[in-house]
């Protein structure tokens, strides 16, 4: 009997240990890449083209971030334009997104339609969020092209906003569903209309589903390069996927300075999902998984 | 001008109303039937700006694709006039267009099957540990917070053969060098590895969380009866947590379909033709060649496929969530 | 959690804000332009160019312009594979977000035969003959050599529709300190077998990726050995005996060529070259200032030259300006003519050089001042006499594409040379035949 148990515990630790294996693994896996990219962008051009690779920098230098000249935040460089862009596109995008997509959340989470219409509607909304880029840029540029609207932030929150919201109704409905009726029907009964008691019961009680759907909201506008590509065609107007993308050249990559803008980039997404995390998983799922 | 203002007047409207309502006098008692009538367009008003916002975003498009897909165009990018079903047909006899059909696929199978099999590996590893493990968990999900061009500039440094760290890697432990996007089943191999990087975390995230969400006491039952480790995995934990599998195989293969933006850093599609996902095949027949007809055409034929790979999927998660 | 959401919209209130501030400005430039999007006022042009170093040149002495003519000019750098999409749309929509594009030379054919640009004839311009002739050549419409578009008038006078702005043209760089300037392959192959792998660690450098890269640089291997793309009748003989000859001899330079040149590009050929490891290559002009530069390893032991040829053939290096032209639709024609002017003048140019610019005036690049410095310019100016063209057809980029993957797949061994050629052959043949060119 006692030897049995050994054996078990014996299997216990080495599962133990290989688990723990496992995990640094994928943490070393994952971060790896994370690493390379900042030590990169802290290299002086010598060291970064050198036949023996380093794993630090044996000169730290912030040269491809501050240089006057040469720098991404040179005064004669765009990278900050960049970030500006990305920030007002996202932002303002976000907000169109929760104000557009709450009223429909709630429409289709609360109200019964006649023929299971809702549940319809919200399967229509789905399919938008199937709909591959591709097949709709194209047309797309053409059609802001007739609109006067190409290389301007307005095409860009169009775009964006009418691409997230299904995203945004799935998740916003996921989150309305857990509040009880009752509430609603209680305020209702003492006098406020239902759009009233929408705004001032149901609203507060949903808000960190608010936060979570908005951050997720930035992070797919944030990270959006395909249609910034195709509609922005000036520097000054363009997000930092779009803009990022311009660094890389016909004959000659400047890694240092890619690599810091990436970097750069990169930073508020870590923020937004530090912050969001507890609520990563439904966001990720439209809402579909609780997390 | 536009939206900012509309969005302050909203902002006001719902502070005007929820000072209000202490104003308001409402009567009770002829409260319902009133409610019931006023409430009856109330649900489609409240869906009226989203669907029409979708409604512009993709239905618009989609229409005047339809049209040019049926529409000639001359070297020039001119229209030339409607051609019938030439496009279609064109589309359908290019080796290019097969080509891409069959990269695309391949790539998502591969790289979908390897990310859930990863992600449910290491969601097992870690779903017992309690708090300590949620930063950890953020940890591990970084790459699908990137931005895929971000991500793919990086891998495309450090995949280089001569200044790459990974054949620096392998040349210090006296490997040859490997020319990772200069050879079609190396280049490929290295799209799906950057996939498999970037996504893997979300499956393991989402897969995480069905884990956290299922009862102990089948487990419980079934460790009292000496099932092994395996035998749990096998008859308990995969059919329980299936519906949360194909949540996650679903948005994992409809982003799959539609990968562009690591083929248009890494490799162009090439070397040949070996990495051209129909994404980027029809944004190079479009955008390069002005061949807005045949692009349009197989876009359509592309649609129809994506929308029935993922009803099939969408029916098998609902399914599967009707009998979890 | 209220805390943050009450300071998140806080931050959004105020970024809202400023976005629209910074939206209304381009909504009222948008309205003074039509339907113009670029920029707005007419003392204010939007240039689209290539990001990189041939441009980073000019783009440094903007601030001059800008400052003498109180004409803003907003630079959009775009990197060459997106450039020629961009500025296609947005010339094909009549966007208008562009007063001056940059072209590169294929290009016009689609861009000036379109009827996309403007002929500087219009706006009363000559192009002076101290540019080189064959940027010249590249810079007009219709094409003053080789076959026409079908069914255009033969007679027609080519006009000007840009200005040859940067004088790229392929040129040999090789070790100096090495080997002897080669004049025929043959040279090239005997050097290579003397010093590959002894005292430099590889011989030719080839760009080998798939497209354009491929394509480029086996081009001057194709004309040298007296082949070409096209007869007089746009027929196709790009798998003639002598194309066949030309690709197995550049391939079977492999042997002493790094690993991954299959995947290789111009940013790749250079980084080898001026580490001191490959002993020559077809290289861009805009490396030799990298090559030259305080502190290279390889300073002073580069020799420039003109690409070889085959016995009994011409040398035949490719020429690969950058044209500056102006969109058809623009409404600032005069202040971009302006801009390209001075741009393009003598001083300009000259100062341009200081800077790693290609210049493509004959004038700039025989003069005895420059040349003592940048002991490169004389291996343009003699590449650009030399030099030829890209068929002159809008199908260029689909060409260039079959012929790059294919070239690019006996680059990778899937292919041999011959099955190379004949399938890129067989498809241009498709494509030609499909467009009409054999009616």
């Amino acid at each position: 009997m006692s030897k049995f148990k050994n054996t078990v515990a014996r299997g216990e630790l080495g599962s133990t240990i290989f688990r723990y294996v496992f995990l640094v693994g994928s943490i070393l896996f994952v971060l790896f890449p994370l690493y390379w990219m900042v030590i990169t962008s802290l290299k002086t051009e010598g060291e970064l083209f050198a036949k023996a690779q380093t794993f630090f920098p044996k000169e730290l230098t912030w040269e491809h971030y501050f240089d006057p000249v040469n720098g991404i935040f040179a005064s004669g460089s765009a990278f900050p334009q960049f970030f500006i862009n990305s920030m007002i596109v996202s932002f303002v995008s976000m907000i169109l997104c929760l104000v557009i997509g709450a009223y429909a959340a709630y429409s289709l989470a609360r109200f019964k339609m006649k023929n299971n219409r809702s549940e319809k509607i919200s399967f229509l909304i789905l399919t938008a969020r199937m709909l591959p880029p591709i097949v709709v840029v194209i047309p797309m540029y053409l059609i802001m092209q007739q609109l006067g609207l190409i290389n301007t932030h307005w095409a860009m929150l169009i775009v964006y906003t009418g691409f997230n919201l299904p995203f945004v109704v799935w998740m916003l409905k996921a989150f309305f569903e857990e509040i009880p009726e009752e509430l609603e029907e209680s305020a209702m009964i003492d006098g406020a209309s239902r759009m009233k008691s929408f705004h001032i019961i149901v609203l507060p009680l949903v808000l960190p589903g608010f936060v979570a759907t908005s951050i997720f909201t930035l992070i797919l506008t944030w990270n959006e390069f395909m249609f910034a590509m195709f509609l922005l065609n000036s520097t000054n107007m363009m997000t930092l996927p779009a803009g990022i993308s311009t660094f890389i050249t016909q004959y000659e990559t400047n890694w240092g300075a890619l690599t810091a803008a990436a970097t750069i980039s990169i930073i508020p997404v870590l923020i937004f999902s530090f912050i969001a995390q507890k609520h990563l998983v439904r966001g990720m799922t439209m809402g579909a998984v609780k997390g | 001008m536009g939206n900012q203002d509309n969005l302050a007047q909203q902002f006001d409207m719902e502070r005007y109303e929820g000072k209000g309502s202490k104003n308001v006098k409402s009567p009770k008692n002829n409260q319902k039937p009133a409610k019931i009538n006023s409430e009856k367009n109330l649900p489609y008003l409240l869906l009226l700006p989203t669907l029409t916002l979708l409604a512009i975003v993709t239905i618009f498009p989609i229409i005047y694709s339809l049209v040019v897909s049926f529409s000639g165009y001359d070297t020039f990018g001119n229209s030339i006039g409607f051609t019938g079903i030439d496009n279609y047909s064109n589309v359908l006899t290019n080796g290019d267009f097969w080509n891409a059909i069959y990269v695309t696929l391949l790539f998502t199978m591969l790289s979908v099957s390897i990310e859930i099999t990863l992600g449910f590996t290491l969601a097992n590893m870690v779903s017992k540990d309690g708090k300590a493990m949620q930063y950890l968990r953020w940890l591990l999900i970084i790459p699908m917070m990137l931005s895929p061009l971000v991500v793919a500039v990086v891998f495309r440094l450090m995949l280089n053969t001569d200044m790459g760290i990974i054949n620096y890697l392998l040349q210090s432990i006296g490997l040859p060098k490997i020319n990772f996007l200069g050879e079609a089943s190396l280049a490929f191999a290295s799209l799906v590895f950057v996939d498999i990087w970037q996504w893997m975390p979300m499956c393991f995230l989402i897969i995480l969380a069905g884990l956290q969400a299922l009862p102990r006491d089948p487990f419980e039952a079934a460790a009292i009866d000496g099932a092994t480790k395996f035998q749990i995995i096998r008859f308990i934990t995969i059919p329980m947590l299936k519906p949360i599998i194909i949540v996650a195989l679903v948005i994992r293969t409809m982003d799959a379909l539609r990968t562009f933006d690591q083929v248009f850093v890494l490799t162009q599609g090439g070397p040949g033709t070996s990495t051209e996902t129909i994404s980027y095949l029809m944004y190079r027949s479009a955008m390069k060649f002005t061949d807005f007809g045949f692009a349009s055409a197989g876009l359509f034929i592309v649609l129809i496929i994506t929308i029935v790979i993922s009803t099939l999927l969408i029916r098998m998660m609902n399914t599967s969530q009707a009998k979890g | 959690m209220k805390k943050i959401f009450a300071l998140l919209v806080l931050a959004l209130l105020i970024i809202a804000g400023c976005s629209s501030n910074s939206s209304s400005d381009s909504g009222s430039s948008n309205s003074s332009g039509g339907s113009d999007s670029g920029s707005g006022s007419a003392d204010e042009i939007s240039v689209a160019m290539v990001a990189g170093t041939e441009t980073a040149a000019i783009k440094q002495l903007v601030p001059q312009f800008e400052e003498e003519t109180g004409i803003k000019v907003n630079l959009n750098e775009f990197n060459y594979d997106t450039l020629y999409e961009r500025i296609y749309n947005d010339l094909r929509s009549n966007g208008g977000a562009y007063d001056v594009v940059f072209a590169d030379d294929p290009w016009m054919p689609m861009f000036a035969g379109g009827g996309f640009l403007t002929p500087l004839d219009e706006l009363g311009f000559e192009v002076e003959d101290d540019f080189a002739e064959t940027s010249r050549k590249v810079s007009m419409w219709p094409a003053p050599e080789g076959p026409r578009l079908p069914g255009s008038d033969p007679n027609e006078e080519p006009r000007f529709y840009g200005v040859p702005s940067v004088g790229n043209v392929q040129m040999l760089f090789y070790r100096k300190d090495l080997m002897e300037e080669p004049e025929t392959w043959a040279d090239v192959e005997n050097a290579i077998k003397e010093h590959a792998g002894k005292d430099i660690e590889y011989g030719f450098i080839h760009r080998g990726a798939r497209g354009n890269g491929i394509a480029t640089n086996f081009n001057a291997f194709l004309w040298s050995h007296g082949a070409d793309f096209f007869d007089e009748d746009w027929n196709v003989t790009v798998n003639s005996p002598e194309a066949i000859e030309a690709l197995e001899f550049y391939l079977s330079m492999r042997d002493t060529a790094p690993d991954g040149v299959a995947n290789y590009n111009a940013d790749e050929i250079g980084r080898v070259m001026v580490q001191g490891e490959g002993l020559l290559s077809i290289v861009w002009p805009s490396w030799a200032p990298e090559m030259e530069k305080e502190g290279s390893s390889v300073k002073g032991k580069i020799g420039y030259t003109l690409v070889p040829k085959a016995e009994g053939n011409d040398h035949a290096p490719m020429i690969g300006n950058w044209i500056m032209a102006i969109p058809e639709v623009s409404e600032k024609k005069e202040a971009a003519l302006q801009f390209i002017e001075w741009a393009n003048s003598k001083e300009i140019q000259k100062e341009a050089v200081l800077n790693g610019g290609v210049p493509t005036r004959t004038s700039v690049l025989t003069d005895p001042e420059l040349l003592e410095e940048y002991p490169y310019l004389d291996a343009i100016a003699e590449g650009l006499n030399n030099a030829n063209f890209r068929p002159r057809t809008p199908l260029y980029s689909q060409i260039e594409s079959i012929y790059g993957t294919a070239l690019n797949q006996a680059m990778t061994d899937d292919l041999t040379a011959k099955e190379a050629l004949d399938k890129a052959a067989a498809e241009i043949e498709k494509l030609m035949e499909d467009n009409g060119y054999y009616k």
